[in-house]
């Protein structure tokens, strides 16, 4: 669990940011890997989308934080390709390269708290992540 | 709306006189438009294809990047969630039994209008934006043919 508080130094919209943030990522991981493809679904997570870039803390910071969303973003791509791939090495790239979250999660400890802070934070927010995807899907890589 | 290929001229009228001198809001518009366009016909599929969804959530991004939503998402916001939840509507109701459902839900689909009517509001004022908006819903509705969704029983 990622401490918002100590990430953000307390900056409420930036909290407010990351907690939308968290439900559009939950609501893209239920449509793409869930059972459900809905166009309800589908149109939910393109609403929450809007949702995260107006709040103040994405609007304020945008030059900042746009490419993190999009290498994130291509960087997802690659891992939801790889990790049905046949080769070894891909699929053990995927299962660290699917933890994208971590760009904006790191990018918005940077702006709110500085490059100490980040460092620090970001080594959390990937044993996070890998406990996490382990406990829920086991261990995809032998 | 912009790529319908008898109405495009039309939206493009449209949208410079909305924009006046205004760049930024000419090319929201535009991105806006081609945007919302993608996403309709993406969730109207059956089957949707995961690399597709990437990159329409990659154009989400950029389309709510550009300098004129950075300066007004406050006030577009609820605009646009307006329109996606009518967008949702529409096609919930696209093959309803119901006639009327139906029908309605065909004019929910056009939901686009409520964005373009948010930024007239804001470049025009309420009098010259209230003076195009019967026109803006008109060529929406002569637009909707290049939307993948089921046609209705509304006379044209």
């Amino acid at each position: 669990m990622i401490d918002a508080q100590k990430v953000t130094g307390g900056n409420p919209e930036a909290i407010y940011f990351l907690h939308v943030w968290g439900k559009y990522l939950r609501c893209v991981d239920d449509a793409v890997d869930g059972p459900d493809w809905s166009a309800e679904t589908l149109l939910r997570a393109f609403a929450l989308g809007e949702t995260v870039y107006a709040s103040l803390f994405y609007r304020k910071h945008a030059s900042h934080l746009q490419m993190a969303i999009l290498v994130g973003a291509s960087l997802w791509s690659i891992a939801n390709e790889w990790e049905k791939s046949d080769e070894n090495w891909k699929r053990f790239h995927a299962e660290v390269l699917r933890n994208t979250d971590i760009l904006l999660l790191n990018s918005v400890c940077q702006i709110c708290t500085g490059f100490a802070m980040a460092g620090e934070a970001s080594r959390a927010m990937l044993a996070a992540g890998y406990t996490t995807h382990i406990v829920k899907y086991g261990k995809v890589i032998p | 709306m912009r790529s319908h290929p008898e109405c495009g001229t039309a939206v493009e009228a449209l949208f410079k006189r909305i924009a006046g001198d205004d760049r930024d809001a000419y090319a929201f518009l535009v991105s806006f438009d081609e945007y919302f366009e993608s996403v309709t016909a993406f969730v109207a599929l059956d089957n949707h294809n995961q690399l597709d969804f990437v990159a329409l959530l990659a154009r989400t991004n950029t389309v709510y990047s550009l300098p004129f939503f950075i300066r007004n998402g406050h006030f577009l916001h609820l605009p646009i969630q307006q329109a996606f939840n009518s967008m949702a509507d529409g096609l919930a109701w696209r093959a309803h039994p119901e006639s009327w459902r139906r029908q309605w839900g065909e004019i929910c689909s056009l939901a686009i209008v409520d964005v373009i009517m948010a930024v007239a509001n804001l470049k025009l004022g309420f009098a010259d934006a209230r003076a195009i908006s019967g026109k803006v819903k008109e060529i929406a509705w002569a637009c909707r043919d290049t939307r993948n969704l089921a046609k209705t029983d509304i006379p044209s």
